[in-house]
Order: structure tokens, then C-alpha cells, then sequence
């Protein structure tokens, strides 16, 4: 390793406090160097002591301490000393709760709400910091870059780089420390079953521009780049537990890795990762005549101390500039773009989508508050009593204020403690979602999430105590105390509680019909046909070692073999061979059709390319829709034949039969002999692209994806399959074994993950506001209980009754509605990038949900209108 | 003659182990430093809201002052460090109120034993 390696990263070290519960400190304290100096005591005594939810639980402890005693300090009521105070302060914690523990079904209901809001909300926020914190798992993770090559000729905006000018950029920068990798997989033998490692093949000095130093052993260093050396590996360190018993003396050992000896140079840290998991590390054997126009590498750097962004951009633009122009065949209209490894990592589609979905558990969360608020409300009308007699027993203000705050952040707290235990549950809900998502794995429950729980708690307490406090302070003593507590504040009450639920109607409308975009828009990209068919068929590839198939016959004779053992399995309708299967990816080839005008080679045209066995097409479930397909004649030594697909066809002969044309491929004629149907490789929001398929028994690589169509279960039919391949070669790994279904799934996860956190936002909303439109229209109905009682004894009908309720909650919700849909209208545009086949303004969802939305309101108000029609109206008329 | 002064008893606790602390040092103390060798010397738990104040309202009265550490310590996330000693005006509110203490105590051996 080179000496400008850092130490390990000790990351319990390097985790800094909640940073909003810090915050609420720093508010709290002096705002001079007395209460900076506080701040700093706690921090260095927080890095003192060892990391885990026990310093975190100590920190929000000592906080909690501090921040009682400055709060009242510092904004203290003048003339009242701190042991006063916070004498007050507990006595009123006391009556807080007294008055809770009266009303049981209230309380729980009020908390209930409000932990279904600070619930969703914390679970969002674990999802959230992680993306918007954007942590890359490496010291100084803020100097490291991803370094690409822009290719305008052919419509690269930022793709991969050759060896030679990798190797150019990392002789000639003196801005960047550069290396190299390439995801690739090897095969490791000797273990309990063969096995596939994931990993890189990476440079010398990968480890070091990373900062990361192996947990044993060495990294790679330059001599391990040159094809002549001896085979080198560095194992991770679950991999070197798993398989090698964690042997300490396993450096300088050797292992059979794709069916050749291999030395084992180190093993990785614990949890290393570089953008998912890595299995093994082996370095990149490149020779410096590698085709500069063969562009398959990544490339990350490390920016010198001292460097700015702009300075290595300039860098290695004047280094590929010249490269331009000194290999203008390769290098002709290329450029390189710098950018940082955490933009690289976290691109703007997860930003994007995840303040989406924070947005929209803001607004589960405004809801809930909007909910508590009512219910507090609710309670504040019975007590205008209350609160007169104390006024006019002398109590101030400002000792009315703090009453109804402490209640309203009493109830926040517990409702905050219920939420956070919600929010264990929804974490591991989303920690599902995003399963195999990379960045994604460090969702957790940690200190910064509890932070802003408690943030949110306190935050939503203040605030849902605003409305009832609000109440209060308008409170007309005399009147109040004269007129029974039915009086004018009561009807004030009732005004607030409609405005809420007005709010809570319009928030959830525009939930609602996010919501229902995006499962719309879901469902049209699962259900759309991709061109090849999703069930019953199963995926699983292989890569046969160079080392132990040299020669292409060999690979051939296994495939052949493995196709027609596969095929004969019970339960297999139909098997094929693949070079790659359309979800894994696709690989480019040029080509040109004979008569075309001669390009520079930047213009040349490119396609799609598959090598398939005879029996792909018909596992797959394409079509043949012209000529005919492969057979197992068509081997090395017969007529080059391709099949091509309809695109392709319509691209190049649109009036013609494209069947007996040729095709040029690095010079050698190939000739159309069938056309098959187009697949949406990348996707059924994508075009289907043009392409070309070969016969594998012709070329046959060195790896390859099995398709089996099958009408038998996984679990049936996988052994099978397992054992056929061991029968083959005991030494030869399957992997990725997946059915269609599932790699489909995991293609369209983030989709998948979008549409369910808004449809579970948009659920809990539609739950919460119609508690709250229930629970309003009950008690207005309950306070006109007299109201009722006098029309019907004047001669109302039942349904005069229950038409006037409606009317009532009907006119709420249309107000509520109104601004719903103007909102929707104005938010929905936000999500066009997840919506496919389907318009923002579908008028058939927006309508849809209007009219639901409506119903559902309808029918939230019926219900208390139906009771007030059943009551005597003399027991309606004696009603106090 | 100058006013008595008063000093209660966790303040006495704050100077005295003040003392101590810096004595021990040879140079003013920081809070934390201050903190464990109250804590030994009473035996209990003490509240660093309570802590903080106290000196707060002890540097009010000019009976003990504090200094800025001159580096920057990354542990303590870029914030500044304070640390404290006490003055002599402390010291003579210490040895009044030790006098007026031992005067109480005085002629009370035989009780108190």
C-alpha cells in the first residue's frame, strides 16, 4: 500500500451527535461563548463514551436537563426563579395528566393519531437522511470523484473509460489520485459447494484512493496490473469468515479461483462495501496496447489536499484534450466529466423521489396534528369554564398558557413514544423496500432519526397546541362563566374545527391522487408486455472459466450439453442459452449493412447484441415472425446466420423482406435468416432497441444465462437444475438464479418503493381525515342537540334533519376538495418522472378520487346526523 | 464593615473543589475536570444544568473567572472550551464564610461531639 494511507475509520468515533436534538441545545443556551462552550463539553464527553442507543439515550438525557433549566432561564417569566419555575412546571405536568387520565378514550385517541403521524413521519426520516445526508462509507468521503467520458458522437453522457487513457490520466494528474475497477465475478472451488463471488477487478492503489487499508495483508500494487504476474485475490471479510474459517494465516495462501491457483494478498475490513457488497477484490491485468476505443472501466479519484473540484476537472480535461488529438481515431470528440462519487451515487432520481415522499408524510403528519387539534378543541370548549374560573382567580396569562402548552406537549410525548415504536416497524417496512438498493442499507433506527422524532413530537405538540391556546386566550371571563359554557367560544371552537378539517380534506385529497397516479402508473409498467413473457420462467447464469475451458469448443460442448440435459428435466416446457437476458443489461455491437457510405468509426452504427441457443426463443416466449430460428447445426465452421429483430428489420429494409441480407460485424458477412419480435430490454418505458441475435454454439463466450420455462415451483424444479449443472462440472457455480417475475420486481423496486410509501402515506391520510371529518360533524351535531330537538318539535322531518347535517359536511368537504384538487394540480407535475402511460391530470383519478373523497364525507357525517334524528325532542330540549 | 456574604452550600461545594482542581493542575480548570471532583467529593450525582448556572452566577458576582483554551479541539465540534478559577474576591467569600461557619460551630463541641 502506498504511504498516504489513512488509518481504518473508527466510524463510532466519527458519528457525531443528533444533530437537531443539538440544535434545539443550541437554542436553548446562551448565544455567546458560554453556551458555545456548554455545547462543546457535552460534544467532546459525548465522543468519550462508547457508541450504541445507550450514549444516545445519555446525550438525550443531559439535554433534556439542560435545555429545562436555559429555557426557563433564558426566557423565563420575569421575577420567577428556576426552583419556582420548574415547581410550576411539574405541578402542571401533574394536572396535565390527571385531566388525561380522566377522559382515557380522548387521550388514547388524540395520542393514537399523532403517533400515526410522528410514526410514518420517523420512518420517512430514516429513508430521507440517509439520501439527503448522502454518508459514502470512506474517510473524506468529500475529496473522492467518479471520473467519466463523455462521448457526444455517440450520445455518452457520462460513460465508462479505456485502460490507455485511464492509464494517460493517472500518469499525467496532479490534482487526482486515480484508480480503476470493473464489477466482475469469479468462481471460487474448494468450499462446501462451488460458489460465484461478486467484486471488482480494481487497479493498484484502489484501496488507497478510498483511504481504506485491508483488515490483513496487502492491497494491490502496480506489478499486480501486468497480465505476466502470478493471480492475485483480496477476500472480504465475510467471505474469508464463511469459507476459511477466519484462518488468520490465510495471506500468501493460495485458492482456486476460476479453476486456477490464486494467492490470497489480503482480506478486507469488516462491512466494506463500494456501491453494494463486495465479495473479493482481483486486480485489473491490463496491457498498456489495450484498444483505447474499448471503453468498460469506472474510475474513482481521490482530490490531492489542497485540490478543488475545478482544478481536477481542468486537470484531466487538458489531459484527454490532448489524448483527442493524439488518437483522433479513438479519442475524437470525447471529453471527461468530473463529479463527485456522492452525486454519482446518489443520483437525482432518489432525490427526488424521496422528498416526495417526505412531502407527503408531512402531510400524515399535519394531518394527525390537524386531528389532535380537534380533539383538543373539542375538549377546550367543555373547559372555557374552567379556564374563566382561573382567570378570574387571578392566574395570568402566561400561567393559562403554560397549562394548556404542557398538556398539549404531554400529549405530544406520549403520542412521540408510541410513534417511535411505530416507526421500528415501518423502518424495517422500508429497510424491506430497499433491500439490495445499495446506498440504502444504512437505513436504520439510530440517534439522528430519535433526534428528529423528538423534534417532531415537540414541534407537533406546539403546534396542534396552538389552535385550543388560541381558544383560550380569547376566552370572555364573565361571559363564560355566566352563560354555561355554551356560549360564543364554543361556536369560535367549532369555526376553528371546520377550518381544520378543511385542511385535513385538502391534504388528503392531493395524497390521494399522488397516490393513485403512481399505482397507476405502477401497474401499467408490471402489467405491460416487455415482449417476452414473465411467468414461469427462471433465469440463472454461469461463467466458465477461461482457465478450464480454454477453447471455445469446449464451452460449446457444455452448453450444448447443459442445454439439452436442462431440457430433458421434468416439468421444462422449453430451455435456451443467452449471452445476456434483457433485464440483466445489453451489450453494443457495431455494424455496417453493405452499401452503407463509409464513417469515421465514432459514427459507426451500433445494435444490441445477443448470442442464443435454438431453444432461447421459445423459452422466452418471442415470436418468429419471419425465416426461421437457430439449430443446433448452426455451429462454427457452417454459414455465419443471424436472426435479427423487427426493429432492427424496419431500421434497415422497411419495404422489403429483410430475409438472405447480410450483415457486416468486424468485417465478416453475416447473413438474416429470421426475424423475431421486439423486447423492451430496458424496460417498458423505454423504446425497444434494435437487435441482433447469434447462434451461441458459433461464439460461444464464457458466460451465459440459462432460460428455463417451467410449470413447476422453484423449490421443485431448482435441485434439479443444480444437480445437472454438477453432473456437468462439480467445480461449476449457478448464480443470480431468479425467476422473471422476481428480476422484474427488483428492475422496477424503486417505482415499486415510490407507489407504496405514497399509497401507505395516502391510506393512513384517508384514515386520519375521516376520523376527523367524523369527529367534527359529531360534535357539531352534539352541541345543536337543543337546535334539533326544537325544529323537530316544531314539525322537522327526520330528513329534514339529516339533509341539513349533510348539507353541513357536505359544503366542508367541497371547500376541502376545491383546494385539494387545485393543490394536486399543482403538486402532481412533480411526479412526472415516475409516471408512466398516465397524465397528471388523468381526469378520470382526479374526478375518481374527488368523488370517493366526497362520499366517504357523506357518509362520515350521516352517521352522527342519523343518531341527532333519533333523539326525543324532549330530551333534546332539556339537554343543558 | 462589609456586608456578610452568604454562600450556599453548593456554591461553597463549586469553589472549593474549584480549588482543588486547579491547584491540582496548576492552571485554570475545565468544567468536566470541576464536575468528577465534585462528584467525589460529595458523593453524588451533579446536575450539569446546575453546574453550569452555578458558575454562571459566581462569575456575576466576580468570584470566579474563566479563560478560552486557545486551540481547537476536533472533539469538541469546532466549539471553544472554558476554563475557570477563582478569583480573589472568591477567596475572601470563602474564608468569611468559613469564618462565619467555624463561629457557629464554635461552643458546640460538647453537643455535637
Amino acid at each position: 500500500m502506498t504511504r498516504d494511507d489513512g488509518p481504518f475509520p473508527n466510524r463510532a468515533s466519527q458519528e457525531q451527535p443528533p444533530r437537531l436534538v443539538t440544535r434545539f441545545l443550541a437554542w436553548t443556551l446562551p448565544r455567546d461563548l458560554r453556551g458555545k462552550s456548554i455545547l462543546g463539553d457535552l460534544v467532546e464527553e459525548w465522543h468519550a463514551r462508547p457508541a450504541g442507543l445507550r450514549r444516545t439515550a445519555w446525550y438525550l438525557f443531559e439535554v433534556a436537563g439542560l435545555a429545562t433549566r436555559y429555557l426557563f432561564v433564558q426566557r423565563r417569566i420575569a421575577g420567577v426563579h428556576d426552583h419556582v419555575m420548574l415547581d410550576t412546571v411539574w405541578s402542571d405536568v401533574r394536572h396535565a395528566s390527571r385531566l388525561f387520565w380522566k377522559r382515557p378514550v380522548l387521550t388514547f385517541a388524540a395520542a393514537a393519531a399523532l403517533a400515526l403521524g410522528v410514526g410514518t413521519a420517523a420512518s420517512a426520516f430514516s429513508a430521507i437522511d440517509v439520501v439527503l445526508r448522502r454518508p459514502i462509507p470512506y474517510p473524506k468521503s468529500a475529496q473522492l470523484v467518479s471520473v467519466a467520458t463523455t462521448y457526444a458522437d455517440r450520445g455518452w453522457a457520462a460513460g465508462p473509460s479505456s485502460w490507455p487513457n485511464f492509464s494517460d490520466w493517472r500518469n499525467g494528474t496532479t490534482t487526482l489520485q486515480l484508480a480503476a475497477y470493473h464489477h466482475t465475478g469469479v468462481n471460487l472451488a474448494g468450499g462446501t459447494s462451488p460458489e460465484r463471488l461478486n467484486g471488482y477487478a480494481v487497479s493498484a492503489g484502489f484501496l488507497s484512493v478510498l483511504r481504506m487499508r485491508p483488515a490483513l495483508g496487502r492491497g494491490f500494487l502496480p506489478e499486480d496490473e501486468h497480465p505476466g504476474t502470478s493471480h492475485s485475490v483480496i477476500l472480504s471479510d465475510a467471505v474469508w469468515r464463511r469459507d476459511f474459517g477466519a484462518d488468520a494465516s490465510i495471506v500468501g495462501r493460495s485458492v482456486d479461483l476460476d479453476g486456477g491457483p490464486c494467492e490470497v494478498v489480503g482480506v478486507l475490513p469488516s462491512g466494506f462495501t463500494f456501491d453494494g457488497p463486495v465479495d473479493v477484490l482481483v486486480p485489473l491485468r491490463q496491457s498498456p496496447e489495450a484498444d483505447r476505443d474499448l471503453r468498460w472501466l469506472g474510475v474513482v479519484g481521490r482530490m490531492r489536499s489542497g485540490a478543488t473540484m475545478q482544478q481536477a476537472r481542468d486537470d484531466i480535461e487538458a489531459i484527454q484534450a490532448g489524448l483527442a488529438a493524439g488518437h483522433p481515431d479513438a479519442d475524437h470528440g470525447t471529453s471527461v466529466v468530473v463529479r463527485s462519487l456522492q452525486d454519482e451515487w446518489f443520483q437525482a432520481g432518489f432525490r427526488q423521489g424521496s422528498i416526495i415522499a417526505g412531502v407527503a408524510v408531512l402531510f400524515v403528519l399535519l394531518i394527525a396534528c390537524a386531528n389532535v387539534a380537534n380533539i383538543l378543541l373539542a375538549r377546550a370548549a367543555g373547559r372555557e369554564r374552567e379556564i374563566a374560573l382561573r382567570g378570574a382567580l387571578g392566574a395570568g396569562r402566561g400561567r393559562i398558557v403554560a397549562q394548556l402548552l404542557t398538556e398539549s406537549l404531554l400529549l405530544a410525548l406520549g403520542g412521540g413514544a408510541l410513534g417511535l415504536l411505530l416507526a421500528v416497524g415501518g423502518i424495517r417496512w422500508i429497510q424491506g423496500l430497499t433491500a439490495g438498493v445499495p446506498q440504502f442499507e444504512q437505513i436504520a433506527l439510530n440517534a439522528r432519526v430519535v433526534g428528529f422524532t423528538l423534534v417532531a413530537t415537540l414541534g407537533s405538540g406546539i403546534l396542534f397546541g396552538l389552535a385550543p391556546l388560541a381558544q383560550a386566550l380569547r376566552t370572555d371571563l364573565r361571559g363564560s362563566l355566566s352563560e354555561g359554557g355554551r356560549g360564543g367560544g364554543a361556536r369560535r371552537g367549532a369555526r376553528t374545527r371546520r377550518a381544520l378539517v378543511i385542511t385535513e380534506i385538502a391534504l388528503t385529497c392531493v395524497l390521494l391522487i399522488s397516490a393513485t397516479l403512481m399505482v397507476v402508473a405502477f401497474s401499467a409498467l408490471d402489467t405491460k408486455s416487455l415482449g417476452f413473457d414473465i411467468d414461469h420462467r427462471v433465469t440463472a447464469q454461469l461463467t466458465l472459466p477461461s482457465t478450464r475451458y480454454p477453447r471455445a469448443a469446449d464451452r460449446e460442448e457444455f452448453f450444448r450439453e447443459l442445454d439439452q440435459r436442462v431440457s430433458a428435466l421434468p416439468g421444462v416446457t422449453a430451455a435456451g442459452l443467452t449471452s445476456s437476458f434483457p433485464l440483466h443489461g445489453a451489450n453494443l455491437t457495431f455494424y455496417t449493412i453493405p452499401g452503407d457510405p463509409v464513417v469515421p468509426s465514432a459514427r459507426r452504427r451500433a445494435a444490441v447484441y445477443r448470442l442464443v441457443s435454438p431453444g432461447y426463443f421459445r423459452a422466452t416466449g418471442m415470436q418468429l415472425l419471419a425465416g426461421r430460428s437457430f439449430t443446433p447445426h448452426d455451429v462454427d465452421g457452417t454459414p455465419r446466420v443471424m436472426v435479427v429483430n423487427r426493429k432492427f428489420a424496419d431500421l434497415h429494409w422497411p419495404n422489403e423482406s429483410p430475409l438472405g441480407k447480410t450483415v457486416q460485424l468486424d468485417s465478416i458477412a453475416w447473413q438474416v435468416v429470421g426475424v423475431v419480435s421486439n423486447t423492451y430490454d430496458f424496460g417498458a418505458n423505454q423504446e425497444p432497441p434494435a437487435e441482433i441475435y447469434q447462434p451461441i454454439y458459433q461464439l460461444p463466450g464464457e458466460a451465459a444465462t440459462l432460460v428455463v420455462a417451467t410449470d413447476q415451483p422453484s423449490a421443485v424444479f431448482l435441485p434439479g437444475l443444480r444437480s445437472t449443472v454438477r453432473s456437468l462440472d462439480p467445480n461449476q457455480p449457478l448464480y443470480a438464479i431468479q425467476t422473471v417475475r422476481e428480476l422484474l420486481r427488483s428492475w422496477l423496486a424503486r417505482n415499486a418503493a415510490m407507489s407504496q410509501v405514497l399509497g401507505a402515506a395516502a391510506l393512513l391520510a384517508f384514515l386520519l381525515a375521516m376520523v376527523g371529518v367524523y369527529s367534527v360533524m359529531a360534535h357539531t351535531v352534539a352541541l345543536r342537540t337543543r337546535e334539533v330537538g326544537v325544529r323537530m318539535a316544531l314539525g322537522a322531518r327526520s330528513s329534514d334533519i339529516l339533509l341539513l347535517v349533510l348539507l353541513q359536511g357536505g359544503a366542508m368537504a367541497a371547500v376541502g376538495l376545491g383546494i385539494g384538487l387545485a393543490g394536486s394540480l399543482a403538486v402532481t407535475r412533480f411526479l412526472k418522472i415516475f409516471l408512466y402511460e398516465v397524465s397528471p391530470r388523468d381526469p378520470t383519478i382526479l374526478f375518481g378520487v374527488a368523488l370517493t373523497l366526497m362520499l366517504t364525507c357523506l357518509l362520515a357525517s350521516w352517521i352522527p346526523a342519523f343518531r341527532a334524528t333519533r333523539v326525543d325532542p324532549m330530551v333534546a330540549l332539556r339537554a343543558d | 464593615m462589609p456586608t456578610p456574604v452568604f454562600l450556599g452550600e453548593f456554591e461553597q461545594l463549586v469553589l472549593l473543589a474549584l480549588f482543588q482542581v486547579t491547584a491540582k493542575l496548576n492552571g485554570d480548570a475545565p468544567v468536566q475536570a470541576l464536575r468528577e471532583r465534585m462528584e467525589d467529593l460529595s458523593g453524588r450525582k451533579v446536575s450539569r444544568g446546575a453546574l453550569y448556572r452555578t458558575l454562571d452566577r459566581l462569575d456575576g458576582k466576580s468570584w470566579v473567572v474563566w479563560s478560552l483554551d486557545a486551540e481547537d479541539v476536533p472533539e469538541r465540534g469546532g466549539h471553544p472550551r472554558r476554563r475557570f478559577r477563582v478569583t480573589p474576591d472568591g477567596i475572601a467569600v470563602l474564608r468569611s464564610s468559613r469564618d462565619t461557619l467555624l463561629g457557629l460551630w464554635s461552643g458546640l463541641e460538647e453537643v455535637l461531639g
